[in-house]
């Protein structure tokens, strides 16, 4: 079930939110935690069945192993704390490698030994990079006794919390049980349910209306990677860069949203990152939660800053080739994640001679830098992002506007082609409108955390929710007439 | 500034409103045009006509003793006369009963008929894909002695009549082969819920159709005719492809003389290969409809008129003067009235008239 469609907005939510405070306004408090718990697996397993039993039992191991954490000085053990963490921490990582990177692994051992082991074609179960990790960051803070767990019911809220379970925020369990357990928020709140639902409209009309319009110029840029000229090829990425920021944020703002409907706040994912004026700002703005931990259980686990500048290097560089490898499994996020590991590297040794640049300049590399990146982490092959940066290179073609020919007939000397200059992508005048207006909301306007600190339920926010909301939820049902009236 | 408890309970009325908008447009109107795909015509759905949604597209039986066979099915073992090529007209657009006019050629005439569904890399014209055919070989494979090639009269400029036919196009007859196999005719049908953009349009149009013929913003012209000719209500209003009308301006002396010339040069290039070139370009319902409609305003095709003064080494199918003939005589429902194709009168009367020998 998807956050933006009908069955979610109209049926799921709704029922969820009345049934839940139904519950505890009945003083039925752990009812309502387990149809919380309930509600959120049937969200979850409407995507697969199939899935559910996998993240069943990596929560009960790991609500096990958790408690055996928590009390451990109270009980005799037969091994060591340590030991006991570690266990739980390959456990979960044993998990997500075998469903996630078995066949990434069997196919590069296959190229290097040359044998022909077969793939085993195993399907990703949903979220298990999120929930894996939500999980080892319990264990870790459980191990640190900076939480405890000691019942099931309320783990299971954790893990499988809806709002959050398929793609994150990736919560602590220390930010979000004592908000469960606090009693006033057993209780309908209508501020918070007002500024769930505009946080909700703004996530929906980002994901509906601007990531879905930008998504159909990447989708189409990539499918022809190796026939893009120079304006198809930047107006491909460019389109790739906004379809991910709009459809990753706005999912967020949505979870952020609906969370807020049951009392609960989530933590911030995304702030403004496009505005960055260093790759070192950009991942404090860019998936915040994940940065978090990556900071918090490899980076400074690692070593981080305290052993020497070559040691804080590599340190950098393993967190984010880590964080590379955990987006996919391919060479191509992996050497994503590498060129983020080296440019922060970069950006530390830049700072450490004291260098500094201007603002204007520092936005202008960065977020070209983070444009390029992107394009490996979206291309299949690593030959199909070559062609895309080959094609923003004018190595392959460079075609104008016809409208230019008479102007530029020059130009043709040199190469240059006058015609059918975004056709390849299925462009139109349109395609450059949006992309302007993209970058105007990216640069120009506060984002929807900023806005909604200063959400009021005055009318001109009253009408700015009925906007986004009604034409994001009218737009999910685009009907395409002549998409039948073939010919 | 209302309280938070009232924001809430206002913007949930707008919910329940919207969603009961949408039920009302659902159930009265949108469902009849937008679910069962095949059995509604185009023109109804984008003109969200529920009232002119003809029911006669139900039957989809064949009951021709002799039928075509498809690109993508064709093993090349089957000795093949005549290939047809062309769009939807060609590709069982007819709908409903003896939808493909292919398998009134290989009835009537009793010949082995193929069809290519898709033209090559689907960029590609009919008259460009049929060089490829020719160039690599593929037609010395096939032997057939007709070739026919098809295109909706709205349309024909831009794909046969904009430039000369590039004669040098090649490509191995292997990958000719493998894109015909790899390329059925599909149609792509997406599902729609009740709450769709459609239950707007269809509350807009309801209105703006009662203003203007073309409701301001719809693809489809509605308009009144001077008799009967459909079986669907008083069977005397039309529904009209507003390209149809707006594409009439492309078709002028020279475009044509082009048109000609590109199928004379195909013509004379097959003719040494032993094999007879046909053309048959699928009249506008506008056009076949025209001296019948009400509205003296609207302006009148020349395509088959001037089409017809030229010298042609091609045979031509005045698909206009068969079918022009046949609602002369009465005939209704040649074609469909809530869609831009005929129905499989029209193939029946064409190729009744047409025998390959």
């Amino acid at each position: 079930m998807l956050f933006n469609s009908y069955e979610f907005i109209f049926l799921f939510l709704p029922i969820t939110f009345f049934i839940y405070f139904y519950l505890n306004k009945k003083r039925l408090v752990e009812a309502g935690k387990g149809f919380l718990v309930f509600s959120s697996l049937f969200f979850y397993s409407w995507w697969n069945i199939a899935y559910l039993p996998l993240i069943l039992i990596s929560m009960l191991f790991n609500y096990v192993v958790g408690h055996q954490l928590s009390g451990y000085e109270k009980r005799k053990r037969c091994c060591s704390k340590k030991a006991i963490l570690v266990a739980g921490i390959i456990f979960n990582l044993g998990l997500l490698g075998y469903f996630k990177y078995s066949d990434f692994f069997i196919s590069n051992y296959n190229t290097v030994f040359d044998t022909q082991i077969s793939l085993l074609h195993l399907a990703l179960p949903l979220a298990i990079s999120f929930y894996t990790f939500q999980q080892i960051a319990y264990l870790v803070d459980s191990y640190r006794s900076e939480t405890k767990e000691y019942d099931f019911v309320n783990y299971a809220v954790f893990v499988t919390f809806f709002p959050q379970l398929i793609a994150g925020p990736i919560v602590h369990h220390a930010e979000m049980m004592p908000q469960f357990a606090n009693i006033r928020n057993k209780v309908k709140n209508y501020r918070n349910i007002a500024l769930g639902i505009f946080i909700f409209s703004i996530g929906l009309f980002k994901k509906v209306i601007i990531a879905d319009t930008f998504a159909v110029w990447a989708t189409n840029g990539f499918d022809v990677a190796e026939k893009l000229n120079l304006i198809e090829a930047w107006v491909t990425s460019l389109s790739y860069t906004f379809q991910l920021y709009f459809d990753f944020s706005g999912y967020t703002d949505m979870a952020i949203g609906a969370a807020l409907l049951f009392n609960i706040k989530l933590p911030i994912n995304f702030n403004s990152p496009y505005k960055a004026t260093s790759i070192q700002d950009f991942w404090r703005r860019w998936h915040i939660t994940l940065s978090r931990f990556l900071k918090d259980y490899v980076y400074i686990p690692l070593g981080g800053s305290r052993n020497g500048e070559f040691r804080t290097y590599t340190n950098l560089f393993a967190t984010f080739l880590l964080g590379g490898i955990w987006h996919g499994a391919g060479w191509t996020f992996v050497l994503w994640g590498a060129m983020h590991g080296v440019a922060l590297a970069i950006h530390r040794a830049w700072h450490q001679f004291g260098f500094r640049m201007h603002a204007l300049l520092a936005w202008f590399i960065t977020f070209n830098f983070i444009n390029i990146g992107w394009i490996f982490f979206r291309a299949k092959e690593f030959e199909d992002a070559i062609k895309v940066l080959k094609g923003m290179a004018g190595l392959t073609s460079i075609v104008l506007p016809n409208a230019l020919s008479s102007k530029m007939a020059f130009l043709s000397s040199y190469g240059i082609e006058f015609g059918g200059f975004i056709d390849a992508i299925k462009g139109d005048f349109y395609t450059f409108t949006w992309l302007i207006f993209g970058f105007i909301i990216i640069l120009g306007f506060k984002n929807s955390i900023e806005i909604s600190k200063n959400f009021s339920t005055s009318r001109k926010y009253f009408l700015y929710v009925v906007f986004l909301f009604f034409v994001a939820v009218a737009a999910i049902g685009k009907v395409s007439e002549f998409l039948y009236f073939n010919f | 500034m209302m309280k938070s408890k009232k924001f809430v309970k206002y913007f949930m009325s707008l919910v329940v409103i919207f969603l009961g908008f949408h039920v009302f447009m659902w159930e009265t109107c949108t469902k009849y045009v937008l679910t069962d795909v095949m059995k509604v015509g185009d023109l109804a759905r984008l003109s969200y006509s529920n009232d002119l949604v003809d029911n006669n597209h139900k039957d989809y039986t064949i009951d021709l003793p002799k039928h075509h066979i498809k690109s993508s099915l064709y093993d090349y073992n089957e000795s093949i006369d005549l290939i047809t090529i062309g769009d939807s007209f060609s590709n069982g657009r007819a709908k409903a009963k003896n939808r493909y006019y292919q398998d009134y050629i290989a009835t009537y005439s009793n010949i082995n008929v193929l069809n290519i569904e898709t033209t090559y890399n689907k960029r590609n014209t009919p008259l460009e894909t049929v060089v490829y055919m020719m160039n690599s070989g593929l037609l010395d494979e096939i032997k057939p002695k007709y070739i026919l090639i098809q295109s909706v009269e709205r349309f024909t400029m831009q794909r046969l009549g904009k430039s000369r036919v590039n004669l040098e196009l090649n490509v191995s007859k292997q990958k000719l082969k493998k894109f015909f196999k790899e390329h059925p005719y599909t149609l792509y049908i997406p599902e729609n819920n009740m709450i769709n953009t459609g239950n707007y349009k269809a509350l807009l149009y309801k209105i703006l159709y009662k203003y203007q013929n073309d409701a301001y913003f719809s693809r489809v012209v509605k308009e009144d005719l001077t008799k009967k000719m459909f079986s669907v209500g008083n069977g005397k209003k039309i529904l009209i492809i507003k390209e149809s009308i707006l594409n009439i301006k492309k078709t002028n002396q020279e475009s044509i003389k082009i048109l000609n010339e590109n199928l004379n040069t195909l013509a004379q290039l097959l003719e040494k290969k032993g094999i007879e070139l046909y053309y048959m370009p699928a009249a506008d319902k506008f056009n076949v409809y025209r001296k019948y409609i009400a509205n003296d305003d609207l302006p009148e095709s020349s395509f088959f008129e001037l089409l017809r003064e030229q010298k042609k080494d091609y045979i031509f199918i005045d698909t206009k003067k068969i079918l022009s003939e046949s609602i002369d005589n009465g005939d209704i429902d040649v074609y469909y009235v809530d869609d831009s194709h005929w129905t499989f009168k029209a193939s029946r009367d064409i190729f009744t008239k047409i025998l390959f020998k």
